[in-house]
């Protein structure tokens, strides 16, 4: 029965993108490359950890396809995200050796300077693109030039896909070590696993995550740029969502960040100067009031959410 | 440029930049001793200083106001900003965050510093404000071949009297006694009678003040316009997670670290300015994950 709910909601998922007017599928579709790198930061905030610094994931990834255009000239969608995917990861495995040993601001900080280090030699190298970035072509796959829809198609049922497995994780063993980070890490000794190889694995997944969503976001704008893929100001965001969207379910980041790209453009539109008000104060709301994110509260009815 | 000139910009500019950073995240450091809130909306009351700065000053200079006079003007404009804006947001935030964890404050921070951003912008506009006229008034000094800005030199004087007081408030002073015995323990101090409250609040609104005055201080040194609090937030946050979070004499040392490696990255490597900055932070804190003086932390059960 669950399956079917599933397949009915990918399905209706997807072929909404169809449907869709193409300026609305577009900004959907930016919040939806955002939402999956978001669910990185997710896997961490459900050990307790915040991360400012995962943009760095995004933008490495972003400009691993840029230089694949430019070097080797390939722009295959599926060789983009697999080199999108594997460079995050490679540098989210080497970093997390580091990481692996922090928790609370402090993890939060290294995060935010390791990032930053990264913003650094962007913006002064002009070999990288400096501040202005590099615009990129658009993606074709096998050979034949992709459509912006069968794009955005692609990224649906990607984000389909990565959602499902991310469920199933969440109810798995592994996903349930998180909690245990987040009580007690001794709690994890005790049943004989190491917390820091843990928080390691979950650590490399985050940016793998973070990776698929900045090689997307790439490909749908054809503009990589420092201050909106790498700066410290856009991990932020990701973790202002990932706030909001809560701990209980692998959904909730994706349709958070698409309702705050719509938001954010609409508002963009009626009062520029006020969309950041609006959502620092949600985000404050949301803190003061509902702890566990805004999303428990659509199952607060049927199943009745545990208090952590 | 010769050796001796060389070195004495070196460390004249390691010496100016790292007074900037230590005064513009004094506050920080003080909020943080004290409340554990690590603010992040730190930058945005920085900026919030530097406007009201630059505004009072470019008015009253325009009405024919002496420029140092306006300066002062201009500082007192600095912290009445601060210290508004330190109980509102003490009243309608903190308050309510004492009792939760250090990250969760961190990240609510970080969407008051969205809200103050936007205020910013809705009050001042986007346009730059500029007020040089008291930096131009102090003129210039010219020794061993190097020429500087005195107001530069006086910036230095105000960031090491500032971060002595400070100190000298908290270590020698009965209000000082009473915030280290609230930081030991904030339940029983309050039980002896201390009221826990009203000192977190007097902190932050102080805090804020001297962030704010900082800001109003540094404004006729640099153009104020939006976006002007993003580099600030980071500068800050980096300084006193080197530091210590906390500790003022660690800020000082992680200040004057700063601020060298940032002078030889300009003038050696100008590409590797902002690298500098954050591989200082990172090859500090694999060494020493608490800072350089961390403050004495109660031991983890």
């Amino acid at each position: 029965m669950k399956i079917v709910c599933w397949l009915i909601g990918c399905a209706a998922f997807v072929g909404s993108f169809f449907v869709l007017p193409a300026w609305l599928a577009e900004l959907t579709a930016q919040g939806v490359a955002r939402g999956i790198a978001i669910l990185g930061v997710f896997i961490l905030w459900r050990c307790g950890l915040a991360s400012f610094g995962h943009a760095l994931y995004y933008g490495v990834a972003a400009y691993a396809v840029v230089i694949l255009d430019l070097r080797f000239g390939s722009s295959d969608l599926f060789i983009r995200l697999l080199v999108g995917a594997i460079s995050a990861g490679v540098v989210g495995f080497l970093v997390g050796y580091v990481m692996r040993y922090y928790r609370g601001i402090a993890f939060a900080m290294l995060n935010l300077a390791v990032s930053m280090m990264f913003y650094g030699l962007i913006i002064r190298s002009s070999m990288l693109g400096s501040t202005d970035g590099f615009v990129l072509p658009r993606p074709t796959l096998f050979g034949a030039p992709l459509s912006q829809t069968m794009l955005i198609v692609i990224l649906a049922v990607v984000t389909c896909i990565v959602m499902a497995t991310l469920t199933g994780y969440l109810r798995s063993s592994a996903g349930y070590l998180a909690r245990a980070i987040k009580d007690r890490e001794l709690r994890l000794e005790f049943l004989g696993l190491s917390a820091r190889t843990v928080v390691h694995a979950k650590y490399t997944a985050s940016a793998v995550l973070c990776g698929i969503g900045g090689a997307f976001a790439a490909s749908l704008l054809g503009q990589v740029d420092p201050d909106s893929m790498v700066n410290w100001y856009i991990s932020g965001e990701f973790v202002l969502i990932t706030v909001l969207a809560g701990t209980t379910s692998a959904i909730a980041p994706i349709v958070v960040s698409v309702a705050f790209e719509l938001v954010r453009s609409f508002m963009l539109d009626i009062a520029p100067y006020a969309w950041q008000l609006l959502f620092g104060l949600c985000l404050i709301v949301a803190i003061l009031l509902r702890p566990n994110g805004l999303w428990p509260l659509t199952l607060r009815r049927s199943a009745g959410v545990a208090k952590s | 440029m010769n050796v001796s000139a060389l070195i004495i910009t070196l460390v004249l500019d390691s010496i100016q930049y790292a007074a900037f950073l230590f005064v513009a995240s004094l506050g920080l450091t003080i909020t943080f001793g004290v409340m554990r809130v690590l603010n992040v909306a730190n930058g945005s009351i920085y900026a919030w200083g530097a406007y009201a700065g630059a505004v009072t000053i470019g008015l009253l200079v325009k009405q024919g106001v002496h420029p140092g006079m306006a300066l002062a003007l201009g500082a007192a404009a600095g912290i009445i900003a601060g210290v508004v804006l330190g109980l509102l947001i003490e009243a309608a935030l903190l308050r309510f965050l004492y009792n939760v964890d250090e990250v969760i404050i961190v990240i609510a921070t970080f969407g008051l510093f969205m809200v103050l951003e936007n205020l910013l912008l809705l009050t001042f506009g986007v346009q730059t404000y500029l007020a040089y006229e008291p930096m131009m008034s102090f003129g210039t000094i010219t020794a061993f071949g190097v020429t500087r800005d005195l107001y530069g030199i006086f910036l230095m004087g105000v960031s090491v009297l500032s971060g002595a007081l400070v100190w000298l408030m908290l270590t020698r002073t009965g209000t000082g006694k009473l915030l280290t015995a609230v930081i030991e323990d904030s339940a029983i101090s309050s039980a002896l009678g201390v009221r826990v409250r009203r000192l977190f609040a007097l902190t932050f609104a102080g805090g804020c003040a001297l962030t704010a005055v900082a800001g109003a201080l540094i404004a006729p040194t640099v153009s104020v316009a939006p976006g002007f609090s993003l580099d600030v937030i980071v500068f800050s946050l980096a300084l006193i997670v080197i530091g210590g979070l906390g500790s003022v004499p660690g800020a000082m040392v992680a200040a004057l670290l700063l601020g060298f490696a940032r002078a030889l990255a300009v003038h050696f490597f100008a590409e590797l300015e902002y690298f500098a900055v954050f591989a200082v932070m990172v090859a500090v804190l694999l060494v020493r994950p608490d800072g350089l003086i961390p403050l004495p932390k109660p031991r983890q059960i």
